[in-house]
Parts: structure tokens; sequence; C-alpha cells
């Protein structure tokens, strides 16, 4: 039950996180004239944050062998949160600007935060049953 | 089946099997160790932006209009781009005035927020035969005379690949860029003083003119002194007020007095953060002196029954200590990770929310100090267990097994 | 003589007034000697035992164990002594919580592993107890390092373990489990051990280094007919090859396998009357 909900809930609590993160608190710039990289940053996010926390949701329903896979894919995604605003898409180059200096730390730590709690739930899953 | 317990595996086993308090305990450890590392890197990033700060102020004294000295502050340290600026030659009047040894003027334009992905920037323009304040910092990144209509930027100034910025609709060549010094310099680009008519005839094209044309060759925002040696600047400031009734409400700022305020603010700040560290370290070694010492009763037990089956003082007490230095590493080490966390990528952020320099120190002190806190931790966390520790040197002190218990 | 008790006081102080817990107490046991010692509990027989061990200092008179005076030693010294020449059932539980019941046996041998050498000459439990059962076989293991512990902890006390030397700390753990009839739970915690477990896990525990003394304070307390049986054979059986073995009992069952009975009252010691 504990490895459970390891292997779960960080993974819908981050990938929510980063879903709504660059709409919300750590909002990016506003479209004016046209749409800058921070916006399409934020709609990429979206797709990944959720596709995190529906694996995490999965999670809940089966078997510890396949929560490894389940975690193993999360990790995957967190990387992929932390390139589209790093390598991939990237958000305005200004170093003042709120998406460059709010929205990608957010995004990268709630990325790291995520590969962390799935690796942590990949090796409880994965250890031996014995002696619990 | 695993292979058979070992005395060293013995304190792990006994976290292991412990989870909660060996968790608590960690927890505390790590809390911790995110003050004492998060407040190190903070108090030591702001230290470096003030040095930063010193080293770019070369002047003395300046001279800026009436009631524009705040601003002129603010450029210094950390505050948003403005224009001001005299309407009339001012310079060669100041010069006059007893004890200068150097003197310089600049011309500081706000740009626009101007189009896509572009920040409103600080147009500083300088006069490079006089100057003596921003070109031996210039000449560090760029050894030939700014030529008219060419750039140097600051740190934080988003040059395009091409080596060119967009202002005002036109785009300028950029021949060098600046290193970071954490005051608002970073977003400051500079021009040579034949460059501020071309720029202020471009932003009329495009929105509003900055600044009057018939202003645009002639307009100082601050006149920049060195004093000479033997005079205070203050002095100097009472000279050139005492020189002409026009001069008598003109506004000085005194580089010096800022960053004599700037240092009081931050160690205001650091003094602060000290005390709240060190209530907080305080707080947490009595939490884990109150669960080491609540735990020895709890352990009484298997003390006394490790004693009987034959082991030392020296083997319960090193036990003990080395499942407080297990607790106390791993939670030093979540506590520099987490802090990290924050510090690191929003540092940015920090720096804005601060209002005041700050400059991210170099990895070599970043990790030196992640050491120091990791040894911080593990001390914290074997202080803590010197209490249980003591107990158990006592001879009998943990006797349970006595007649009638 | 193994074990000299010389005139051995102890005093303590209740409600203000001193009494003494052992009273001018005088014992030798030879080895290969078995000897109950039966009295109400409150009269002293705990006392006795610690003191005996080196727990607890007397207030007067000597304790020689296999010709070391007891109270002569040192802190380390004495511990050696408890270690690798006593061995110790306690009355009330004291296996380690947090080791399965296999580490807790092993766990004595790890504290002075120089001395282990000696000692490996045949001890009477692997070589004959016709409660044995099935001789426990169990495969060699790889003599590895647990993987999950980190390397940042050196092992201070524990020398590298040579190639043979878990395999035969963990086969003779499982042999006295084995003896008592409880190799199968080698793999519980304490706390998933019933009373009467917990107890012989705890006599495979104190004989896990074949001491010369063998101190059982209530051996068979929460044991049951059987179990009684099968612990005071193993008793015996230690005793018929060579090992001292001192109990103290309230069971009368247990008291037909010792060669002397005596009774200890209001802290003083004396023969039992003949009944």
């Amino acid at each position: 039950m504990k490895n459970k909900l390891f292997a779960s809930i960080p993974s819908i609590v981050f990938g929510a996180l980063i879903a709504i993160a660059p709409h919300t608190f750590a909002y990016v710039c506003k479209v004016e004239k046209m749409p800058m990289a921070c916006h399409w940053t934020a709609q990429a996010e979206i797709g990944v944050g959720a596709l995190i926390a529906v694996l995490g949701v999965i999670a809940l329903f089966v078997a510890p062998q396949i929560r490894i896979g389940l975690n193993i894919a999360a990790v995957l995604g967190a990387l992929l949160a932390i390139a589209v605003p790093t390598v991939l898409i990237g958000v305005c180059p200004g170093a003042m600007m709120h998406c460059h200096m709010v929205t990608r730390p957010t995004l990268i730590v709630l990325g790291v935060l995520t590969i962390v709690f799935s690796a942590i739930a990949i090796w409880l899953d994965s250890r031996p049953a014995k002696r619990v | 089946m695993s292979p058979h317990i070992s005395l060293a595996g013995l304190p792990l086993e006994n976290l292991r099997r412990k989870p909660f308090r060996t968790a608590s305990l960690i927890t505390v450890v790590a809390i911790l160790s995110v003050a004492f590392f998060g407040g190190s890197m903070l108090a030591m990033n702001l230290n470096k932006g003030l040095t930063s700060m010193e080293e770019r102020l070369g002047a003395d004294l300046m001279v800026v209009p009436q009631t524009t000295e705040s601003k002129a502050e603010a450029l210094l340290t950390d505050g948003t781009p403005n224009t001001f600026y005299f309407t009339n030659d001012i310079e060669s009047k100041v010069a006059k005035a007893d004890g200068i040894a150097q003197i310089t003027s600049q011309t500081y334009i706000s740009s626009l927020a101007a189009a896509c992905c572009a920040e409103k920037l600080q147009i500083i323009g300088f006069d490079p035969q006089t100057d003596f304040v921003i070109e031996p910092w210039v000449a560090s990144q760029y050894d030939k005379t700014l030529g008219d209509g060419e750039m140097v930027a600051g740190a934080n100034v988003n040059v395009s690949t091409d080596g060119t910025i967009e202002l005002y609709g036109k785009t300028w060549p950029v021949v060098a860029q600046l290193a970071s010094t954490g005051t608002s310099l970073d977003n400051s680009v500079f021009v040579n003083k034949a460059t501020v008519p071309q720029m202020v005839a471009a932003s009329a094209k495009v929105a509003k003119r900055v600044m009057p044309q018939e202003y645009a060759s002639k307009a100082v925002s601050s006149v920049l002194i060195k004093v000479q040696d033997g005079y205070d600047a203050h002095t100097v400031a009472d000279n050139i007020a005492k020189l002409d009734p026009q001069l008598a409400s003109v506004g000085f700022v005194y580089p010096g007095g800022v960053t004599a305020s700037t240092k009081t603010s931050l160690n205001t700040m650091l003094s602060y953060m000290l005390v709240f560290v060190v209530v907080l370290w305080v707080m947490g070694l009595i939490v884990m002196l109150a669960v080491f010492s609540s735990s020895v009763n709890e352990r009484k037990k298997e003390f006394a029954s490790l004693r009987i089956m034959g082991a030392t003082r020296g083997m319960l007490i090193s036990i003990v200590i080395r499942e407080a230095l297990i607790t106390g590493l791993a939670g030093g080490v979540i506590g520099v990770a987490a802090a990290s966390l924050i510090v690191f990528p929003f540092s940015g952020y920090i720096g804005k929310q601060m209002q005041l320099p700050y400059l991210q120190v170099g990895i070599g002190s970043i990790l030196g100090m992640a050491l120091v806190a990791l040894v911080f931790a593990v001390l914290t966390a074997a202080v803590a267990s010197l209490f249980v520790a003591f107990r158990l040197g006592r001879p009998e002190a943990y006797l349970t097994l006595r007649e009638g218990e | 003589m193994l074990l000299e008790i010389k005139d051995l006081t102890r005093e303590f102080i209740r409600r203000g007034v001193p009494f003494a817990a052992v009273d001018h107490v005088n014992l030798s046991m030879d080895a290969g000697e078995f000897i109950a010692i039966v009295g109400r509990s409150g009269n002293g027989k705990s006392t006795l035992l610690n003191m005996v061990s080196g727990l607890l200092r007397p207030t007067s008179g000597a304790v020689t164990i296999d010709g070391q005076s007891v109270a002569d030693l040192d802190d380390k010294a004495l511990s050696r002594l408890r270690n690798r020449t006593i061995g110790f059932v306690t009355q009330s539980q004291t296996l380690l919580p947090n080791l399965t019941a296999l580490d807790n046996v092993i766990l004595p041998a790890l504290f002075f592993p120089d001395d282990s050498d000696g000692q490996a000459a045949g001890g009477p439990v692997e070589s004959e107890n016709e409660n044995a059962g099935v001789k426990s076989a169990e495969p060699a293991e790889t003599p590895a390092d647990d993987p999950d512990m980190p390397d940042v902890i050196a092992p201070v006390r524990v020398s590298e373990p040579t190639a043979a030397r878990p395999d035969a700390l963990s086969t003779r753990a499982h042999a006295l489990l084995a003896d008592l009839q409880v190799d199968d739970l080698a793999d519980s915690y304490p706390k998933e051990l019933s009373g009467g477990e917990m107890r012989r896990v705890s006599i495979a525990r104190a004989l896990m280094n074949r001491p010369k003394l063998l101190i059982a304070d209530e051996p068979t307390g929460d044991l049951d007919a059987e179990s009684t049986l099968i612990v005071m054979r193993l008793l015996r059986s230690l005793a018929d090859h060579g090992t001292a073995v001192l109990m103290v009992t309230h069971d009368a069952d247990a008291l037909p396998y010792a060669d002397r009975v005596l009774t200890l009252d209001a802290g003083r010691l004396a023969d039992r009357p003949s009944r």
C-alpha cells in the first residue's frame, strides 16, 4: 500500500503542477503582438504534465512490476518537462523576463522532484519483499 | 536469504527498523541544512553583489538634476531604468569648482519595453574622451574605442546571435558584452555620446520621443567627479553649489554613501538571517535532543542486552554515534539538495526580489559551502547524540535487569 | 574451579534503609557442573547473577571466573569475559527488536572477532543432541557484504570477512536454532515470536560463543512442558560436555536435571533441605 502511494501520488501531484504552473503561479509572458517561445512552452507543458499525472493515476491500479515501468516513463516524461523550457522550445531570452526568471526554474525544479520521487518509487518496488 | 548482520551494519538496521523515528530526525536535520546552506548562499551572493557594485563605482560624486537623486542611486544598485537629464550645459560649469581631479558626464535614457522578447533597458551614454568610470570596465572586454552607433551590452541584455540588438525599431551592433555585476548595470547598454541623438531620433519614429530633439545632443543626466586627493566629496559638493546660483539646487549623489547604505541594509538583512538560522538551529537541536533522550529510555533494554552479550561501552557509544552520523549525513544531503533546488534555478528571481546587488558566487565557493553545510549537519546530529552517548558511558546507568524490575 | 564466589554481598537502599539483596554468599563451580538455585522472586537471585556476570558491582566479596577476578577487570576485559566465557540467558526478553532471530544469535560472535579462531573446536551442541531433529544443512552462502550498506560507514570492528567466516557463523547459528527447534523462525523478527520462541532464541544466542559458564535466569519461565523438555535436555547435555551451568528457577520440572540444588532466601544461599 505504501509503495503504491509512493509510486503514484508524486507523479499525479507534480504532473498536475507541471501542466498548470506556466498558466498560473509561474505564468509566462502574455501574448501581445505575436506568441513568444514561452507561450509554446506553456502549451507543451500541459501535455507533458498531463502525461505524467495520468501515469500516476494508472499506477494506482496496477501490479508493482508494472508500476516500475510507469515510473520509468514518468522519469522520461520529467526529462521532457525539463527539456521543453531549456533546449526544445525555450523561453524568452531576456534574463529579467518572468518566464525566464520564474517559469523555467519552476519547471526544472518540478521535473527534478518528479525524477527523484519516481526513482525512489522504482527502488521501493524493485526491492525484494523480504524482511518487511 | 541475506548475508548475516555485521557490527557495522547494526546502526543501519536500527535506523531501518524505526522508519518513523529515522524519518523525523532526518527531516529535522534537512530543515536545518536548508536554512544553513540556503542562508549562507544568499549571504555569499549578496556580498559578492556588493563587492561587484563597489568595483563599478569609480566616481566619488555625482551631480544630478534636482530631485532625481533616488533615481540615480537606483541606477547604481538595483532599480528600474529611468530617463532624467539637465537641460543646460552643466559639465563645464561644474568643472570650475575647486577640488576636482577628473570629470565626465553621462546621459541616461530608458528604452521602451520594446517589441518581442525584449525588456526595458537602461541606455547609458558616456563620453569616451573624459570617461574614467565605464571605460576601464569596458576595456576588460573591448580594447578599441567605441564607435558611433556601436554598443557595449550588460550581462543580462539579450543580444541576438548575429551580435545586434533591436531598439526603437533599429538594429544596433553590439561590440562587447560585459560580465555580470549583480546591479542594474547588467540591464544597461553603453553608447558614446554621439550615439545619443541617433537614439533619440530613432525613438521619435516608433513611439513617444524620449526627450525633445533640441536637447538630444547636449543633454547630460549626471556629471561624475573624481575628487582630488585631500578633498572630501561633500566639500567638493559644497564648492559646486557655491559656484553659481543655478547650481545651488542640483542634487548630489555620493556613490560611497550609496555603497555604505547598501552595506547597512545588507548587514541588517544578514543579521536577521543569522538570528533566524541560530534560532532554528537551537530549536532543531532541542527537538533532536528530545527524540534522542526519549529513545534512550525506550532503548535501555536494548543497550542492556548488548552489554550482557559482551558489548563494551565503546561499542554502544559507537553504535549510537554512527546512527547519528548516518542520520546527519542523510539529512544534510537532502537539505543541501533541497536548498540548491531553490537557490540556484531561482537565482534571478531572488536577486530581483532582494532589491540589492545579487551575484551568484562561483562553483568552488558553492561546493565549499555545501561541504561546510554537510559537516554542520553531521556535527549537529553528533552533538545531539552525545547526550545519549554520555548516559551510556556512565557505568550501570542503563542496567534495567535488576532485582524486581 | 571455573567459578568461585567468596563472601559476596550487595546492599541496596530501600526506603532509606539499607538491606542486603545478596548476603555473604559463597559458591564454587567446576566445569561440567550443573547447579540450580531456587528461591522466591525478590530474594536476590537476579542480583547474584548480575554480579557473577560483572554487570553489577558487589558491595563486598569477590567473584572469580576462569581464574580472573571480575572486580579487577576493566570494561573491555570484562566485556570480553561476558562475551567469550559467559553465556547469559536473561529472565526478561532481551532480543534486539531490530534484528532477525538469526542475526540476534550471530551478533555476539561479532564483538570480539579475533577470538573466534581459538574457539572453533566442536562444542557439544552440534555433536550430539537427541532432540536435534534434522541437522540444518544450509547451503554455503556467498560472503558478500550487505548490498544495502552504504559505503560511507566504514566497518569499525569487523575484520574483513574471510571466505569461510560468514558461512561458519550462519551455519552455527542455524544449527543452534535447529537444536532448539526454532530454525524455521530464523528470519522472523522478535515481535513476531511467542514468549517461548523468544526464550529459545535467546538460549541459542547465549550458546553462540561456546561459553564455559552458562548462566540461565528462569530459562523455562514461559515454556510449555514440551519446550521445557527440549531446553532442559540441552542444558544437561551442555553440562555433560563440560560447560558449567548455573540456573535460577522456580520450575520444579527443571530441578531434576541439575547436579546440585541450592536455595536463596533473603540473600542467603544454602543447600536445599532434603525433602
